[in-house]
């Protein structure tokens, strides 16, 4: 219960107010098509540098917390998921929006969005201390293979193609090993001025996912908007909230295949979504109205990718692992206030961790009740021309860059990752497998490099990095990813 | 596109991830370069693997999306130094603005609102950067 001892820690001025602020802005920028939770925190990055450590991660908490349910609101409202973990929530929330029932689908997701999220921020809370006590037994050698079991599993789970991840997996560690070298003092790859000091973090993350996607509404910027605007009607609160109580089974559906879709570091929301739909509806006495408009659609898919959040913090928290692209960025966002995380981290900074993890508990209360109360009035910003937002986003990308360390070459080194990014995923890479590579290649080569003298003054370097449970164990776990997706792949190659 | 250009980004991947390793390779000390040898390696046998070329975008995306990337790459390599952080972005988000607004460029209206837009977002963007979080820009040429 060490949790509640910090739980007054969010309520001082600055953090209630960035609380406050956060929610309410991720709400606008999940219920944005185009504008994805990933990009919303790697742009909000930037904005944290001024603050002290735990007011600025509870900015980038609640900003995870809230686009994700955001994305609800043009989901139901417009048909179109503001982020692709709401993929689920528009093939029945849309058609009851269309029966004039868009206010009552809208207090169904954040209910759901509310009980899915509050559990998974429990799950959270519950387990990973127990989990970072085991994670301490961690030496060089196990850290090593956890960072290559973060890249693996991200570029293979999380990706089309195998290939395609592993491939931007070691782009991205190999970028990571350009600048100074901390052990040998080795300048390495340093091919212009402008990459002596390496590629920073924070202008390479707003690059590889804000770019990609200025581009992407720039390409559609001509295109003009078909969507249908839909009148919405009052609704009781109550009822919905009775409603929500009467349909256990979906929201309980929802929340726990979430919680584990969330555990699954590369899986991500759009996943956990689908699999909770696709469950409820066999549970449900009524799945034949599943597609025409049900309730419990909207509960298990809302309530799945609001789980999900919590739970995927998890091995980021513990072993360094982001379950997401998301929390691969919260990754970049910890570090950049200094703090690493993995088994340590909940003795060093308590004080810090346990702020920004009960935030995120109050961030599902407020999510809720912002979301019921603003989302009609938050959709008539989501009819912002797709122009303006690649415009505004473009901005804020050069000016987070910038603010980093003062430096254009940051904003140079951002525009060239970002627009070779978003050739690459023409091609099919994605940029999470490229982010973590880029993230825990320090990391990664640190724990190599030591792990490599231990080894050479004791056993020698196959028995320290090949032999003791543990290590065999991030090894297992490593071929059984890459074997899992391809195993996956031929399934769907021969169906 | 996907006629012409199916295999220039898995090329020049394969080229880099050759340069990546030559250079991972012939640097000193070689101690520094293990990591980086062990991983360029990787990418090269990787990109040698990697055998599935889609090209995922259409002509009319692609050549919808060049005048505004152009903007972009002016504006971030050249205006912002010489002409000044926020000039150049009043100047940036207008072209962008007003090369993608399918509204008439007979229309004042439409002029009127483009300069709106602009003028509203880059109060926002100085309200931000230079007041509340007080990020030191260069100055500005002209004012």
């Amino acid at each position: 219960m060490e949790f509640l001892y910090y739980f007054g820690d969010v309520f001082t001025l600055p953090a209630f107010s960035l609380l406050i602020v956060g929610t309410l802005v991720g709400l606008i920028l999940g219920a944005m098509p185009g504008l994805s939770p990933t990009m919303a925190v790697a742009l909000a990055i930037p904005f944290t540098f001024q603050l002290e450590p735990v007011p600025g991660l509870i900015l980038l908490g609640a900003l995870y917390t809230s686009t994700v349910a955001g994305g609800a609101i043009s989901a139901i409202l417009l048909n179109i998921p503001g982020a692709p973990a709401n993929i689920a929530t528009t093939l029945d929330g849309h058609i009851m929006a269309r029966k004039q029932q868009g206010t009552r689908a809208l207090q169904l997701a954040f209910f759901a969005s509310l009980w899915g999220g509050l559990f998974g921020v429990l799950l959270l809370i519950f387990t990973t201390p127990t989990l970072a006590q085991w994670a301490l037994a961690f030496g060089p050698s196990q850290s090593f293979w956890v960072a290559i079991l973060g890249v693996t599993i991200i570029g293979t789970l999380g990706n089309q193609s195998i290939v395609k991840g592993l491939l931007a997996g070691c782009i991205g560690l190999w970028i990571s090993t350009i600048g100074f070298d901390d052990i040998f003092g080795a300048q390495r790859f340093i091919f212009h001025p402008a990459l002596s000091g390496g590629i920073h973090i924070i202008p390479a993350l707003i690059g590889l996912f804000a770019i990609p996607q200025v581009i992407t509404l720039l390409a559609q910027g001509h295109q003009h908007s078909t969507v249908e605007i839909i009148r919405i009607k009052p609704h009781g609160i109550s009822q919905a909230w009775h409603e929500i109580m009467a349909r256990l089974r979906s929201l309980s559906t929802g929340t726990i295949i979430g919680s584990a879709v969330g555990l699954i570091p590369g899986v991500g929301g759009q996943i956990a979504g689908l699999v909770a739909y696709n469950q409820a509806r066999n549970f449900s006495p009524e799945r034949d109205k599943f597609g025409t408009g049900h309730p419990e659609g909207i509960i298990a898919a809302e309530s799945a990718n609001n789980a999900m959040v919590g739970p995927s913090l998890i091995p980021l928290l513990t072993l360094s692992i982001p379950g997401s692209p998301t929390a691969a960025v919260l990754l970049g966002g910890l570090i950049i206030h200094g703090i690493f995380p993995g088994p340590a981290m909940f003795t060093t900074h308590a004080e810090v961790v346990w702020p920004f993890i009960n935030s995120m508990l109050l961030g599902q209360i407020l999510m809720c009740v912002f979301g019921l109360f603003v989302a009609r009035f938050i959709v008539q910003i989501v009819h912002t021309p797709r122009y303006v937002m690649a415009a505004m986003v473009m901005i804020l990308a050069v000016f987070g860059s910038y603010a980093v360390q003062h430096s254009l070459h940051d904003v140079f080194i951002m525009l060239l990752l970002g627009t070779g990014m978003y050739f690459l995923e023409r091609y099919g890479y994605s940029a999470a497998p490229l982010v973590l590579g880029l993230i825990l290649g320090p990391i990664a080569e640190g724990s190599f490099v030591e792990g490599m003298m231990i080894a050479q003054a004791q056993q020698g370097v196959i028995p320290y990095f090949f032999t003791g449970t543990l290590n065999l164990t991030m090894i297992i776990l490593i071929v059984a990813s890459i074997s899992y997706s391809t195993w996956l792949k031929i399934c769907k190659r021969t169906r | 596109m996907n006629q012409l250009y199916p295999f220039l980004i898995p090329s020049l991947i394969k080229l880099s991830a050759c340069l990546a390793v030559y250079a991972s390779y012939t640097q000193t000390p070689s101690e520094a370069f293990i990591f980086p040898q062990v991983i360029s390696t990787l990418w090269l046998i990787l990109a040698l693997c990697d055998k599935n070329h889609v090209m995922r975008i259409t002509q009319e995306d692609f050549l919808s999306l060049l005048p505004g990337l152009g903007i972009c790459i002016v504006y971030v390599f050249w205006a912002i130094d010489f002409l000044g952080f926020y000039t150049s972005t009043a100047t940036a988000l207008f072209s962008l603005i007003t090369l993608y607004d399918p509204a008439p460029h007979t229309v004042l209206k439409s002029w009127t609102k483009r300069v709106l837009i602009t003028g509203i977002c880059v109060i926002i963007i100085y309200l931000i950067f230079a007041i509340i979080l007080q990020i030191y820009t260069p100055p500005e040429r002209f004012f």
